[in-house]
Parts: C-alpha cells; sequence; structure tokens
C-alpha cells in the first residue's frame, strides 16, 4: 500500500464529501381560499346586452364587424436633402494691397538729383533690387484651385515706361507666381494692369517683386526730379478657391436654400397636412475648425400661430476631427400648408416651403483647410403621419374577397337555440371625408361545427350602396342602413345556422365620381368605412341541448415551481339563480391543441338551475359544490399543457326563456394542493 | 449524501474519533485499545503503542420527540411520505428538539507522525469536513411546516417561537504538542481554518395560523426571519477557530488509574459578507451589519380569504396569481442582503476514565465518564457512561491469539434523551509489520432496532495506524 496514493485519494473523497447533499422532501397539503365573484349579465358590455327599463330583461345588442377599410398608410415618404461641401465652395476674401517701388530705388543717382531740375534721358535697366511685398492680409499660403491676381502698375515718374517686366514671387523658394510685361504706361500717373491666373499655383504671404526690365523714355526737358515718386504697384486677388490653404475664412453661406419640397403622398392630393407625429431631423458632420450657424424655416408650418422657426449654433470640429450636430424638431402638433412656396402664385399639392441657410461663421482666425475637409448636412423629414389631411384622397376601388371572418356572436357555440323577435341590419359606417361606394358581391355564414353554410340572400344588397362624408370632425361618421328582415331576406335562417365564420366578398370604392369636392375632402388618422352585422333582439331564448366553448392559453409559468405541485382540488361553491343547469368539462390541451386529457369534476350533474316563477322571473337560488380534481396521476398534464378548453353545457327546458339581471351565479372558491417541499 | 456514504463504504476508513485512549501508557499492555465514544485526535505516547488515526466518519442524530427514521431523512436526504410525517407529529410534545451532527475527518500530516521534542511541536495537520444541524420547534409548527393546514381545518396552529440553526464548514486544522504543564495537565492547543460552505438560520415569533372549517378564511400572525448563505463549494464565510486539550493521568496506590480529559474544540467565529435574510416585521441595524434582528415590531395579522375579482378578470390562472401575489403582499417579507460575524458551533468535553494497571487479565478494562456540550440549538449537556472489555480470537492465518476490545455503555441528553451504545475494535491488515486499527461505534442502538419509535442515533468508523 503506498500511503502517498491513499492520502491522495482519501484528500479527494473528502473534498467530494464537501458536495451538496441530496435534497429531503416532504408533501405539504394546504388549503388556501382563492377567489369569490359573481357573474350576471350586467357583466357583458352594454353595447351588447343593454338593460330594458320596462321589466329588468335584456335587449341583445350585437354588432359584428365584417369588413373595415382604411385609406392605406396616408403617410409622407421620408424626403430630405443631402448637401455635401468641400473646400471647393468654400471661399477666400478678395483683398488688395500697394506697393511703391521708388525713383530712388530704381536709380540711386536720383536720390542726389531729388528736388531739382534735369532732362532725363532713355534709359534700360534691368534686374533691379527686388522688393519685399507683405501679402499676409491674404492667407498664410494658399494653393488655389482658382482664382486670380491682377496686377496694376501706375507710372508716378516724371518719363514714360516704354515696356516694365515685373517678377512676383514667393520669397520662400522664389518660386514664380507672376511674370508680365507691361508696356506704355504714361508718365505722371499712367496705369497699366494685368490679370494672372492662379490656378494651381502657390501663394505665400510674403512675396518679392522684382522689375526684371525697364525702359523709360527721355523726358524731352527738364522735368523736376522726385526721387519719392516711382512706381506703384497694386496685387489685387479675387475669386480664390483654394486647394488647400492656411487662411482668415470669411462668413459665407455654405447653404442657401429658399424652395419648395415634394412629398410623395402614395397618391392623394394633398393641400393641408396636420402632424399627429413625424420628426424633422437635421445633421451636420463638419471638419471645418469654424463654428456654423444654420436657419431652418417652414413658413407653411403653423403651430399654435408661430410658423416653425430654429436656429441652430454648430461648434467647430477640433484639431483633425469631426464636428457631429444633430437635431431632431418634433413636428407632431403643426399644421402645413402643403399648397407650396407661394400658393398665390402657383397653388399645388404635397409640397411645403422650406427655408434652410447654414453659414460659416468667420472668428478671424487663420485655419488650415484642404480638399480633404468638407461640411456635411442631412435633413430629413421622417414618419411624417397626419392626424388629418384635407385635399384630394384620389380615386381608389378596392375588391376584397372571398376571404373569411370570425362572428363572434355564436362563437363556441353549438346545439339548439331560437331567437325570437330578431332585428338584422347591414350598416355601412363611413368616418372618411369622402363619397365612397359599396358592393357586396356574396356572403356566407359558416358554422364550424356541423359545417353548415347559409348564403345570405338580400334583396336590397344585390345593388350598389352608396355613403356619404361626414361633418370635418374626428370621430363622426354617417350610417348607411340597411335592415333586414323575413320578407326581404334569408336573414332568420342565415342566423339560426349559428354561423361563427363569414365568408365575403365585397368591393369599396372612394371617390366614384372623382375630385368633386375640389380638394375639400379629409382623412383622419382613425378613418375607415366599416362594414357592420348588427343584430338587435330581446334576450329571450330557447335552449335545448346548447353548449358554449372556449379554449383559454394557460400561462402557468408564473406560478412557480408547477413540478411540485402533485395535485390539486379546485373547489367552487356555486350560487345559481339563473334558470338553467350547467354542466362544466374542462379539458387540457397541449400547445398544438392535442387533448391532454380531463378534469376531474364532480358532481356530473352539474350545477343546478335556480328556480324561476312563472314569468320566468328568478325567485331561489340553488346552490351546487363543483369539485375540480387534479389527481397525482394527472398532475404532469400541467406541465405539458398550453390550453385549457372549457365545455359549459347550458341545459334549459327547451322553452323560450326571459334573462333578467337578478340572475347570478356567484362563485367562492378554494384550493387545495399537495406541494413537494424540500430542504 | 449519497456519495458520501458510498464513499464511506468503498473507503472503509470510518473510524472513531476517539482514539484518545488508545494508548496504554500507565498500563502494561502494548495494545491499543479506545477508551471513549466521540471526540477527538489521536494521541502517541512514547511509553506505549501509539496509534495514529488516518481517517475518520461520524454521525450523530438525535431527538427528544422525532423517531431516527426521520432524522435519518433529513441527516441524508430522501423522501418523507405524508403517512410518516403524520405518524411522527404525533409522537412530539409541545416543546421538541432535534439536531444532527457529521463530521468526516482525514490525517493530512503526518499520517505516521512522530514527535519531535520541542516545547511545541506540530503534531498533525487534519482535513475536516463539520455538518452541524439543530432544531428547537413546537408540534404546530412541525404540522404547518411539514404537513400544511389541510389537515387541521377548523383548528389554530400555535407554532410560536422555533429555531433552527445548520452549519456545514470545512475546515483544516493544526494540532500542537506543548511540553507545558497547567495544574499537571498536559496542554495541547489547535487551530483551524474554516470555509463556511452553507449556512441557515430560521427563527420565528408568535407564529399562529387559524383555518376556518372549510379553508375559505385563513388568518396568520407572527414574526421572524430566514436567512441563508446558500451553498458554495468555495465558501460563502471564512472562520478562525481553537481548541485546547488537557490531560493528566492520576495513579493511586491501589494500581487505579484515572485519565483526566479537559477539551474545548471549534471555538471561534466565521466572518460572512453576503447572506440573504427574509424578513418579517423584523428590526434589523440600518447599516446592513448584523445577522441577528434588534427587536421585532408588533406583526400585523395577516387574514386570507377569497380575493374578490371582476367576472371578467375570471381568466384560468390569474386567481391564482392574484392570490398568491396577494398573500405575498399582505405577508410584507422584506429582502435584504446583510453580512456580520457569527460564533461557530463549539463542543466542550470533561471525561475520566478509570482502569487498575495491577489486573491487566481482568475483562474490564476500563470505565469512562465524560460530560459533552455542544452549543448548537437542541443540543443539551450530554452525560456519557462507557464500559471497555477485552476479547480475544484466534487469527486463522497465524492461529495467534489476537486482542480486541469492545464496549457498551449508555448516554443522557445530547439531542436525544438517552442512548444505549456500543463499540468494537480490533487490528486487522497488517502494513509493514504494524497493524492497520479498525473501530466501530453504535450510538442509540434503540433507535436502529425500532427507527419508528425511538429517536436519534448515530455511528462512528475510524480507521488508524499503529506507530510503535
Amino acid at each position: 500500500m503506498n500511503f502517498k496514493k491513499v492520502n491522495i485519494f482519501i484528500i479527494s473523497a473528502v473534498l467530494f464529501i464537501a458536495c451538496s447533499r441530496e435534497q429531503t422532501s416532504w408533501d405539504v397539503n394546504s388549503t388556501l381560499p382563492l377567489f369569490q365573484t359573481e357573474m350576471s349579465l350586467d357583466n357583458v358590455d352594454t353595447r351588447y346586452l343593454k338593460p330594458t327599463l320596462t321589466d329588468s330583461s335584456y335587449l341583445l345588442n350585437y354588432e359584428n364587424l365584417i369588413y373595415r377599410y382604411k385609406i392605406n398608410d396616408l403617410q409622407a415618404t421620408d424626403t430630405g436633402i443631402d448637401a455635401f461641401f468641400s473646400l471647393r465652395k468654400l471661399k477666400l476674401s478678395d483683398r488688395t494691397i500697394e506697393n511703391n517701388i521708388t525713383l530712388g530705388q530704381i536709380n540711386p543717382l536720383f536720390k542726389i538729383l531729388n528736388g531739382q531740375t534735369a532732362d532725363i534721358p532713355a534709359q534700360v535697366q534691368s534686374n533691379l533690387d527686388p522688393t519685399d511685398i507683405d501679402a499676409s492680409a491674404f492667407f498664410e499660403t494658399a494653393t488655389l484651385d482658382t482664382g486670380y491676381l491682377d496686377i496694376s502698375i501706375s507710372n508716378g515718374l516724371p518719363v514714360n515706361i516704354s515696356l516694365i517686366v515685373f517678377e512676383l514671387t514667393n520669397a520662400g523658394d522664389n518660386s514664380v507666381v507672376a511674370l508680365d510685361s507691361f508696356k506704355n504706361i504714361s508718365k505722371n500717373g499712367g496705369i497699366a494692369t494685368k490679370t494672372i491666373d492662379l490656378r494651381n499655383k502657390t501663394v505665400t504671404k510674403t512675396l518679392k517683386g522684382t522689375i526684371k526690365k525697364l525702359v523709360t523714355e527721355a523726358s524731352g526737358g527738364l522735368v523736376l526730379i522726385d526721387a519719392s515718386k516711382g512706381i506703384n504697384v497694386k496685387l489685387s486677388v479675387r475669386n480664390l478657391r483654394p486647394r488647400n490653404a492656411i487662411a482668415a475664412f470669411p462668413t459665407q453661406n455654405v447653404i442657401d436654400q429658399d424652395e419648395g419640397l415634394t412629398l410623395y403622398m402614395g397618391g392623394a392630393e394633398v393641400k393641408y397636412f396636420k402632424v399627429a407625429s413625424g420628426q424633422l431631423r437635421i445633421k451636420v458632420e463638419s471638419t471645418i475648425q469654424e463654428n456654423m450657424s444654420m436657419v431652418l424655416s417652414l413658413p407653411g408650418a403653423m403651430k399654435d400661430g408661430k410658423p416653425f422657426y430654429q436656429e441652430l449654433k454648430m461648434p467647430g470640429s477640433a484639431g483633425n476631427g469631426v464636428a457631429t450636430t444633430q437635431q431632431i424638431y418634433d413636428m407632431s402638433g403643426y399644421l402645413l400648408d402643403f399648397r407650396g412656396k407661394d400658393p398665390s402664385i402657383n397653388d399645388t399639392v404635397n409640397t411645403f416651403h422650406q427655408i434652410l441657410r447654414v453659414t460659416l461663421d468667420s472668428s478671424g482666425r487663420k485655419l488650415a483647410v484642404s480638399l480633404k475637409d468638407s461640411i456635411k448636412l442631412t435633413y430629413r423629414i421622417e414618419g411624417l403621419k397626419p392626424e388629418y389631411a384635407i385635399g384630394y384622397l384620389g380615386n381608389s376601388l378596392s375588391r376584397t374577397g372571398p376571404k373569411v371572418t370570425d362572428f363572434s356572436l355564436f362563437k363556441g357555440l353549438d346545439g339548439d337555440l331560437k331567437v325570437k323577435d330578431i332585428n338584422v341590419s347591414f350598416v355601412l359606417r363611413n368616418s372618411i371625408g369622402t363619397d365612397g361606394r359599396f358592393r357586396l358581391h356574396s356572403l356566407e355564414g359558416e358554422n364550424v361545427f356541423n359545417n353548415s353554410k347559409v348564403p345570405l340572400s338580400a334583396n336590397p344588397l344585390m345593388n350598389d350602396l352608396f355613403v356619404t362624408s361626414p361633418i370635418f370632425q374626428r370621430d363622426k361618421y354617417t350610417e348607411t342602413v340597411v335592415d333586414l328582415n323575413s320578407n326581404n331576406s334569408n336573414i332568420k335562417s342565415f342566423l339560426e345556422n349559428l354561423p361563427q365564420k363569414l365568408n365575403y366578398d365585397l368591393e369599396t370604392e372612394i371617390s366614384p365620381n372623382g375630385n368633386v369636392n375640389n380638394y375639400k375632402d379629409f382623412v383622419f388618422d382613425n378613418s375607415r368605412l366599416d362594414v357592420i352585422m348588427r343584430v338587435q333582439a330581446p334576450a329571450t331564448f330557447a335552449f335545448g341541448g346548447f353548449v358554449l366553448r372556449d379554449t383559454q392559453g394557460l400561462n402557468l409559468s408564473n406560478i412557480g415551481a408547477m413540478e411540485r405541485i402533485k395535485s390539486a382540488t379546485l373547489f367552487l361553491d356555486m350560487t345559481n339563480s339563473f334558470p338553467m343547469d350547467f354542466g362544466i368539462e374542462v379539458e387540457m390541451l397541449d400547445n398544438q391543441y392535442k387533448s391532454l386529457g380531463f378534469l376531474n369534476v364532480d358532481p356530473a350533474s352539474g350545477i343546478l338551475a335556480g328556480d324561476v316563477d312563472a314569468n320566468g322571473y328568478p325567485i331561489k337560488a340553488n346552490n351546487s359544490m363543483m369539485v375540480i380534481k387534479l389527481p397525482r396521476e394527472k398532475v404532469g398534464m400541467l406541465k405539458t399543457a398550453g390550453y385549457v378548453a372549457l365545455k359549459m353545457k347550458v341545459k334549459g327546458n327547451g322553452k323560450m326563456q326571459r334573462l333578467f339581471n337578478t340572475s347570478k351565479l356567484k362563485v367562492k372558491s378554494r384550493i387545495q394542493f399537495e406541494y413537494e417541499a424540500r430542504n | 449524501m449519497k456519495l458520501g456514504i458510498k464513499l464511506f463504504i468503498v473507503i472503509g476508513v470510518l473510524p472513531f474519533c476517539q482514539l484518545l485512549g488508545l494508548n496504554d501508557s500507565l498500563g502494561n499492555g502494548k495494545k491499543s485499545i479506545p477508551n471513549k465514544i466521540y471526540l477527538e485526535p489521536p494521541v502517541s505516547n512514547s511509553n506505549g503503542s501509539s496509534v495514529m488515526p488516518i481517517a475518520s466518519f461520524e454521525i450523530e442524530s438525535g431527538s427528544n420527540a422525532v423517531p431516527l427514521s426521520m432524522v435519518s431523512k433529513f441527516a441524508f436526504g430522501g423522501y418523507i411520505a405524508p403517512e410518516s410525517m403524520n405518524n411522527y407529529q404525533s409522537l412530539l410534545s409541545s416543546s421538541n428538539r432535534m439536531g444532527a451532527i457529521q463530521e468526516y475527518r482525514l490525517a493530512l500530516y503526518p499520517i505516521v507522525g512522530i514527535e519531535v521534542n520541542k516545547n511545541i511541536s506540530l503534531k498533525t495537520v487534519e482535513l475536516l469536513v463539520q455538518d452541524v444541524l439543530g432544531a428547537n420547534f413546537t408540534q404546530d409548527a412541525f404540522r404547518l411546516f411539514f404537513q400544511g393546514n389541510t389537515s387541521y381545518l377548523g383548528q389554530t396552529l400555535n407554532a410560536d417561537k422555533n429555531e433552527i440553526e445548520s452549519w456545514r464548514n470545512r475546515v483544516i486544522r493544526f494540532v500542537f504538542n506543548t511540553k507545558s504543564k497547567f495544574f499537571g495537565f498536559t496542554v495541547n492547543p489547535n487551530i483551524q481554518f474554516g470555509q463556511c460552505l452553507s449556512y441557515t438560520r430560521i427563527s420565528t415569533k408568535d407564529i399562529k395560523l387559524t383555518s376556518d372549517q372549510l379553508g375559505d378564511n385563513v388568518d396568520f400572525s407572527g414574526s421572524g426571519y430566514f436567512a441563508s448563505t446558500g451553498y458554495s463549494f468555495g465558501g460563502n464565510g471564512y472562520g478562525l477557530q481553537a481548541g485546547l486539550d488537557l490531560k493528566k493521568s492520576i495513579l493511586r496506590a491501589s494500581g487505579t488509574i484515572a485519565n483526566i480529559e479537559i477539551k474545548l474544540q471549534n471555538f471561534g467565529f466565521y466572518s460572512f459578507s453576503d447572506v440573504n435574510v427574509t424578513s418579517k416585521d423584523a428590526i434589523w441595524n440600518a447599516n446592513g451589519q448584523g445577522l441577528s434582528p434588534d427587536d421585532y415590531q408588533n406583526s400585523k395579522p395577516l387574514n386570507l380569504t377569497a380575493v374578490q375579482i371582476n367576472a371578467s378578470d375570471l381568466r384560468f390562472g390569474s386567481w391564482f396569481t392574484r392570490q398568491k401575489d396577494s398573500i405575498v403582499s399582505k405577508l410584507n417579507l422584506v429582502d435584504s442582503k446583510r453580512r456580520g460575524m457569527l460564533m461557530s458551533p463549539f463542543t466542550i468535553y470533561a471525561g475520566v476514565d478509570f482502569r487498575n494497571r495491577n489486573n491487566f487479565n481482568a475483562k474490564l478494562y476500563n470505565q469512562l465518564i465524560s460530560l459533552k456540550y455542544i452549543n448548537v440549538i437542541g443540543y443539551i449537556p450530554k452525560l456519557i457512561y462507557l464500559a471497555t472489555f477485552k476479547g480475544k480470537y484466534n487469527r486463522k492465518k497465524s492461529n495467534k491469539a489476537t486482542l480486541f476490545f469492545y464496549q457498551i455503555g449508555a448516554s443522557v441528553g445530547g439531542f436525544d434523551n438517552f442512548d444505549i451504545n456500543a463499540g468494537l475494535s480490533f487490528n486487522a491488515l497488517n502494513f509493514k509489520g504494524k497493524p492497520l486499527v479498525w473501530g466501530i461505534n453504535l450510538m442509540g442502538i434503540e433507535s436502529f432496532i425500532n427507527p419508528s419509535k425511538w429517536h436519534g442515533g448515530g455511528i462512528g468508523m475510524h480507521l488508524g495506524y499503529q506507530i510503535f
């Protein structure tokens, strides 16, 4: 035996022993009160079941939406401006500097003769000493994409100049900026000008002007020698657009727009647009170190009596970075005049007037810029949705069908139900601010439980129905009502088929006669044309074997630790004064609606009916204790159940019975459950 | 725990803890024998044969009311059927105790240790895993917690005051020998560093639950708190502990020797920095420091009735959630994170064994009387009597008579009311000419015979190596 090995083995064993041990578990059986409630037909929405004033009975009032037409997505397409400005679009200031070359500088001899008169002979001089010219007023340095230098030479000499060749060089590297000749400049103030194209030339702030050749004529007599006078050189730069420069940029507009911006409205021609939601987003990205300011004005966008007007300061970039400024303006609540820039001149549609001006604010600092520098501006109107819009909505024809919709009045019902004194109407409820036309091609009711289909045959629905525009006010509508009865339709047999589905084929048309309202149609964001089947009847029914079905999603995840519930029993203490018995079946379904099994419900006879007098009025409630058991062997269903199907069998006496609002089903419940506790 | 049991069986290294008296220093023999059940580490002595323990395991459980069959479930895990729970509750009185202690120990250094002659010398380094669980509880608390209220509809369950405490520590212990004497006692101190793998504390006050006949109306009142670190293999708290072992032998002229031992173990504190506490009506130190409440405020009674809902809300499942949320809301439970320091459960032991060196051939080897106390909830001082006898058997291989020892005794107190105890120690499996010493002892034999009636029980096993 090797003790080292034993030791390592035992150490490992002891460490393992320190793992958590198996849990102790036991069952806790608890009983807790759960809920109590009272169900009566008062719980049903009064839109559907109205108490009558006469005898507390109910009037069944039901509307089933068959079809809804909305003007498709009346929304302005996102529109905007994307502008990009490089240095080519920036300009430098036009500037002028002057420099004198005196007679003394041209020939020192004249300094001696200064103030005297002399007869000056014709002379030719070459390569005079250069004169420094300070051009820092232009810029520090610039390589120019475009630009011009105007050189004006003014002759202050007492003799005519027949030729002067002038050269302008950068002091640093002696590179030539300009070299040109000027001829025949008359004495005592004559001027000659030449324009030098500075394209692709680099100019620095320190220049040298050199008279390469000066040819003067003889004075032809005595003339006064004034050594301080001479040749004046005036340099003017203009239209400078640098490729790169170190310069002080002047204040200048980099964008200046004043025009209409047209939005696409999906075929509608809109004059006014009240914004329910939407935004105007401006983003400026600049590599230029100067600050900028922006003014955005929408003269046709009004809110609280004021037009939209915004000023925005945008700081310049720091160093070589990019300065980004983004501003989002909420446009909700603005009424946009979509008639264009100047409706008095050109009254158009879908166009709003916008003024956008972006200015580069000069700080006077000399900053380095190059063609790589840029200003990028993005200006967009986004997600513009109307609260309402006015204009011409366009003519649109929509054929829908064959399609299927639910008919909820008889959802989950099957069996034998007779209704008494029933009234059915076909209603076209229009809240779109224009005229419309409707045509029902076919309507068929389908009972999905027995596959019975009954087509509706109704004379009033065989022709076009027309709807009119409501007044210009939110939620106002007009109704076109067609009553159906046994005389003009087969509506009774249609309903007694207890359809849960409606198969329909229909047609709607907006503005069937075109723009007859001269751009005065309107639409709100909730405007629509609803096709409705309205049912009204006294709540007097005859129940045979009648079944109400419902399937509800079962979400037990929030209860927690479901796997530890071993069994559960739900006790329902029922007090029923409805004149009918209720039997209950509870079936558990998985997520694919496959049956997992039924829960045990005792007693099988269900909930006993209450006692009623000869008029069907409830006089005594009866108690039943319903016990719904989920025994241990079925508790696994809870883990896989996705739905629970409830089936309530209503057992009447087969005669017509009225329902009163004093009829109630009171429920008081408690739950007993076995729960596996663990330590 | 099952893993622990398997290892325990496979390895077969489940010694006594108390190899203390294995030496026979004042007797004639050179054989090692056990002289007490429980406690503590090995002893070597230059005068006699000495056994160094390699590993040991012991578990002690008990209750003055709950039988062994239930306690063992809490010790080892497993499912307790409702019928058993009902039987257990019928055995309870108004005030009950229950607890369990479990310890694994492994000597790391030296496995075969020989003392160094210094004033203070390191004798052993041991790795231990200790579980301590103790509870004081009422019969109604047991019913409420372990059974639920369905069996007690129409009654009031007066659970009142209950305390439950649970520790699981991993400890490395350094045991020292000194040459010092204290009133003639040899002094062996130890120091240990611990990781608390899990700690739980439950305390309730004035808990009362009344259910009407049908369960339509439930009233609850009371306050309390639940503090737990959860389990972490790397430890949730860290502690420093110390112990002291004092021993003295008195030889009388008659030849009777009295070996006296006084011992303190596991005395120290653990620091916790992140304890999850859920409390009801407890008043805590606001700065998050402290693991027990300063006081309780007046508890607001909670009345549970069927929650009133609209028929339109009668969706399947929603009413259950509504009531659950309602209960949670009314309970006004407060969750918090707290930190603090706690004294760990420690042990005080005092014992004396008598033997007669002039009568080595007598069957009765010695008699031990000891008193032991562990400061854990539910534990009361325990008085132990144990008689050790010698026996012989012939080894088949060598056909030599081999000595073994067996013990019989009884104890009163601890978690239990009383226990009948027994033990057996023998040599086997020679290793390099020295025997390995095996031992096993059982506590609460009456409970093993009838676990559904008698309370508590324990088992200890050891493996040691005879040094010389």
